[in-house]
């Protein structure tokens, strides 16, 4: 049955789920990916970073049928609009709703969460010595975490224009390992991040 | 050098311990302004004096945010059969009395003002900057960072008040009629020459301190940005953007950056809105991105951009330098790209 609209939360594991998938796509006129696991591959996309046979311990003799690795939604399909974040923003969502539904162009935020948690005049939690992931991470947040003290641990993913490099460079000088930064990068975005995440492997 | 007329002759100070029945007394005709310590330091309404939060040097945030908030509703509208209904958000005027402003922040006031009050006058910042007394203090030492006698020292040309640490008492230096109201007979007392030794004396301990710290002169502004301005190429730029983030702290903590985005949010029938201006910064990818094209697509070239517009673009427009050596963007910088030996490389 067509839809204007559908909204995809969480990412194929399965082949049952990417046919799934694939008729949504055709049935509906806009796809939104719906959140981290959609938008990235999310958390679960980390089962690529190590073996199947050691992730598949965390189910403790009872595993579920993962018979596809984690991949963001658009190695499948085309996504129209993406609402990024692990929860997706409540807000957002109504401004993406708003913007479809009155003709107007859904802006995708190009900035870090360290602008809009320098707008609510935080203290900075790098500077407090926390890895924090704001400066590479899609703003759009209000920066939800930093502002109540947790650092950011980039559920919304990186934005184009984030500079790894230097965030990397200010993390190391900070102090925190090659191995604590792998970790830091690989838990939301692997997939996003391979290429620099294998940078930072063999510098 | 003072361009401003000394009202009083004679000297006066006031001492430390009347300093809260004097705010207490300009609370009942104005709203207070004061320094508070609250995770970061920053000025904020005063309900109770004992708040107030007396530090040796700026605060982490600046005036800014007073005048030109980060979010600001400009107004609201809505639609029915009759056509557009408007309702302006354009604030009444508040009397306030900001005290323990430092140098830095009244010459960025004084940037600031160029131009949000100049040529294009922007009625929302212009109405809130009306009726402001301005109470300054002099540092009794500088920050890391600070870097105010480049920009010709630590007290600026005008105030309204401006007291200086000497012991038990503050000297007052009185800078215009606005401050002179305030002088309360039975609060003040007449200063002695020795008084104003000791002032001077501060104030010079401090200006020693900074200037030993800093050893950067930008004191000759056409000279300065012409220098800066030839090193439009220089691998500096290449540097730096390598290491910026491009996460806009430098901009948004900086007292005079006053770029803002102006957006439109209706609701679902846009039947109804409201028109709101957040801060923008040069930084940021999007930030020269127009119909055509992106023309500062690169990251180097938005650091430069930043280090021009401070330096280079208001020498040609204004004749000063958007900059007030507060030092607040090395302080918050990522990256560690610390502005004094930026500029200490541009103009060798």
């Amino acid at each position: 049955m067509p839809v204007d609209i559908a909204f995809v939360e969480g990412t194929p594991t399965t082949r049952d789920e990417v046919i799934k998938l694939l008729r949504i796509r055709k049935d509906c006129k806009v796809l939104v990916a719906l959140g981290a696991c959609a938008d990235t591959g999310g958390v679960p996309g980390l089962v690529n970073t190590i073996s199947k046979r050691d992730a598949i311990k965390v189910y403790q003799g009872n595993p579920p049928e993962i018979s596809l690795n984690p991949k963001p939604l658009s190695y499948y399909v085309n996504v129209d609009y993406i609402l990024h974040g692990c929860p997706f923003s409540r807000k957002e969502l109504l401004e993406l709703i708003t913007d479809i539904v009155i003709g107007k162009e859904f802006r995708e935020k190009e900035y870090s969460v360290c602008v809009e948690c320098t707008l609510r005049e935080n203290g900075c939690l790098l500077e407090q010595g926390y890895l924090c992931m704001g400066p590479i991470t899609r703003g759009g947040c209000k920066a939800m975490c930093p502002s109540n003290g947790a650092a950011c641990i980039g559920c919304r993913g990186p934005f184009e224009d984030a500079n790894f490099k230097g965030h990397i460079r200010s993390l190391q000088e900070l102090g925190f390992t090659k191995e604590q930064i792998i970790e830091a990068y690989s838990v939301f975005s692997y997939e996003k991040l391979k290429e620099v995440i294998s940078w930072l492997k063999e510098e | 050098m003072k361009l401003v007329k000394m009202v009083t002759i004679m000297g006066i100070k006031i001492a430390k311990n009347k300093v809260n029945e004097f705010l207490e007394r300009v609370k009942q005709e104005y709203v207070l302004y004061a320094p508070v310590e609250n995770g970061v330091t920053k000025f904020e309404k005063i309900g109770d004096p004992a708040d107030i939060c007396i530090l040796p040097n700026r605060t982490d945030i600046s005036l800014k945010p007073i005048f030109f908030p980060p979010e600001q509703e400009f107004f609201r509208w809505s639609k029915d059969t009759e056509g557009y209904h408007i309702e302006d958000l354009l604030e009444n005027e508040e009397k306030k009395v900001i005290f323990g402003v430092r140098g830095c922040d009244i010459r960025s006031l004084e940037i600031l003002d160029t131009y949000m009050s100049g040529e294009f006058a922007d009625p929302y910042y212009t109405q809130r900057r009306k009726n402001t007394v301005l109470i300054g203090l002099t540092c009794s030492y500088p920050r890391e960072s600070c870097f105010c006698t480049a920009f010709g020292g630590m007290v600026p040309n005008h105030y309204d008040l401006w007291f200086t640490d000497i012991g038990s008492y503050y000297y007052v230096d009185v800078g215009s009629e606005k401050g002179k109201k305030l002088i309360f007979g039975d609060i003040f007392e007449n200063a002695t020459k020795e008084d104003e030794m000791k002032k001077n004396r501060k104030i010079k301990k401090v200006e020693d301190e900074i200037e030993r710290r800093t050893r950067i002169d930008l004191c000759e502004i056409k000279r300065c940005s012409q220098e800066i301005k030839k090193k439009a190429d220089d691998d500096i730029w290449r540097e730096l953007g390598e290491i910026c983030v491009s996460c806009g702290r430098c901009n948004f903590i900086c007292p005079t950056c006053h770029c803002f985005d102006v957006r439109d949010i209706t609701n679902l029938e846009g039947s109804e809105g409201e028109r709101i201006r957040v801060w923008d910064s040069c930084h940021l990818y999007e930030y020269a991105k127009t119909s055509a094209e992106n023309f500062r697509k690169e990251r180097h070239a938005r650091v430069r951009y930043r280090i021009y517009d401070k330096f280079v673009f208001p020498v040609m427009r204004y004749g000063v330098y958007a900059c007030t050596g507060c030092g607040r963007c090395t302080d918050v910088c990522h990256a560690n790209i610390n502005l004094r030996d930026v500029l200490r490389r541009l103009i060798s």
